[in-house]
């Protein structure tokens, strides 16, 4: 009874680990559609930037590199949007292929840049002990990724629920027509939208730093779990995406204790399109007249 | 009539991908004055208003408001020089409450005025007991007089109205008359309206042209529209 208690906290931890990676697909996917296959390489490059910041920073790096990652991948995705993606809105299939080169691109200027073995980044030695929960140990890095993930969900929902700026970005996505025609500038919308939806990427990179080694090919371990994650949820629904990361992660743990990590994904993979055979919408819809 | 025009629209072409709409369009809105684009349809009304909005990038010909070529601007400065568009069919942000509807536009303008809302919701006081209430849940005359108050925050000088009565309950199509009469008779502006109804455009407009196979097939005064030629153009 222990051992299978013992999967509440490590669920919990992955499911911490999907809703971060997830997080910012919310924005470029949820909210403006866009299927972008270089979010897994945005990932990569926050946690190769807390790799480089431990050079200055020392064991503080991943602290330092929260804020500096997101700008880093932020401004990669803002890059990415202006050049290339923007002239593909309305065109997901041609989207899909120009961000698959890219993250294509990305990975091997990783190689090149870094090298092909993984790197380590050193957590700061206040996150290197473990706690015991429910008779299990639960290193303080899950915890402390739990309460990173609960700290970007926040401040998602206060962005987006009250800022001015998160009003302009939700009329944006509702209406882009009536949005311009209201004077809103919708070019500049996006552009904000896919920074901070690139940047939360660097932030789950950072975290992904403390609970394993960094490569060039980080990012595509996790891409498809995090588009899974957003499709269960129903797009762009922010509480939808927290409550089927959690779900997927109890999901996944479990099925890891009673059979193998491989068989594990293969259950979770079929759960989810049995999930969506059934609604096709995903857990939360938007409703109302104008949709119906 | 001596004083430049408000909006002028010369030559004006469109089309959607291949498909060529408007092929030439000539339409000028007199400051203060109220001018009816009629046409049955699918013969490119809404094209004409997309355009002169820049929603759709013209082809060829000139768009120009109070004196300066606007035809290359994006289409939120053309809202902050003063064209205030009403698109057909009661458009809407609807998961947005009918406040954050007004609000996120107040924020879009350069005055940023508050009291821009009030007096929208002056011209719309079926609007305030539901300022709480998500714009999607609305019925579609709600919706239309929301989109109106939406375009009136902005501060227009120039309305531009695409069938601003269309699928709209019959009980709110008065209020919405009453209420486009009333902005331009006592607040002195500028429409463009689109209109299908040939009554509506008797009462309200001092002219008019109409529209027919992407060309404008005839323009006049509003005496002009008892014509019995102009009524047989618009005969369904």
């Amino acid at each position: 009874m222990t051992t299978l208690l013992n999967q509440l906290p490590i669920g919990l931890s992955i499911g911490a680990v999907l809703l971060l990676i997830a997080l910012g697909l919310t924005f470029t996917f949820g909210q403006m559609g866009v299927i972008n296959m270089a979010h897994g390489e945005f990932i990569m490059a926050g946690a190769y930037t807390a790799y480089l910041l431990q050079d200055w920073a020392g064991s503080q790096a991943v602290l330092v590199a929260l804020p500096v990652a997101f700008a880093v991948a932020g401004a990669l995705g803002w890059v990415l949007e202006r050049t290339a993606i923007r002239h593909f809105y309305g065109r997901p299939l041609d989207t899909l292929l120009l961000t698959w080169g890219v993250s294509l691109v990305l990975q091997q200027a990783a190689r090149d840049i870094f090298g092909a073995p993984n790197v380590q980044v050193v957590a700061p030695s206040w996150l290197t002990g473990r706690v015991e929960v429910l008779g299990g140990a639960l290193p303080y890095a899950r915890l402390f990724i739990m309460a990173l993930a609960l700290a970007c969900v926040a401040g998602v929902w206060l962005y987006l629920d009250r800022s001015r700026q998160g009003r302009r970005m939700r009329a944006v996505v509702q209406n882009r027509e009536l949005a311009a025609v209201s004077g809103v500038a919708t070019g500049r919308v996006d552009q904000l939208t896919f920074f901070i939806g690139s940047g939360l990427a660097g932030v789950a990179g950072v975290a992904l730093t403390l609970i394993g080694p960094v490569g060039p090919s980080l990012g595509t371990y996790y891409i498809v779990d995090a588009f899974l994650v957003v499709v269960a949820g129903g797009l762009g629904q922010l509480r939808g995406a927290v409550i089927a990361a959690v779900a997927l992660g109890m999901l996944n743990s479990f099925a890891e204790f009673w059979t193998d990590a491989s068989l594990a994904k293969v259950i979770v993979f079929a759960v989810v399109i049995g999930f969506l055979q059934v609604r096709p919408q995903g857990l939360f819809v938007l409703r109302s007249r104008a949709l119906t | 009539m001596t004083a430049e025009p408000l909006l002028k629209v010369e030559g004006l072409e469109a089309a959607y991908g291949r498909a060529r709409v408007l092929f030439g369009v000539d339409v000028a809105v007199e400051p203060g004055g109220l001018m009816c684009v009629m046409g049955r349809n699918g013969v490119g009304k809404t094209t004409l208003l997309n355009a002169v909005m820049g929603v759709l990038a013209p082809t060829a010909g000139t768009v120009t408001f109070d004196g300066e070529d606007v035809t290359g601007l994006p289409t939120h400065e053309r809202v902050r020089r003063g064209m205030g568009y009403v698109p057909q069919g009661h458009e809407t942000f609807p998961q947005l409450t009918v406040a954050e509807n007004l609000q996120v536009t107040l924020e879009a303008t350069r005055h940023r005025d508050r009291t821009a809302v009030d007096e929208a919701l002056e011209v719309f006081p079926r609007l305030t007991e539901l300022l709480g209430r998500k714009a999607g849940f609305l019925s579609g005359g709600q919706q239309q007089q929301l989109a109106i108050a939406r375009a009136l925050v902005t501060r227009p000088r120039m309305l531009i109205l695409d069938e601003p009565t269309e699928g709209v309950q019959p009980s709110i199509v008065a209020e919405i008359e009453a209420a486009i009469e009333r902005l331009h008779r006592e607040r002195g502006l500028a429409v463009l309206l689109v209109e299908q109804y040939l009554e509506l455009a008797l009462r309200l407009a001092d002219g008019f042209v109409i529209i027919e196979g992407g060309v404008v097939r005839r323009s006049g005064t509003a005496a002009d529209l008892r014509d019995e030629e102009v009524k047989r153009l618009l005969a369904v």
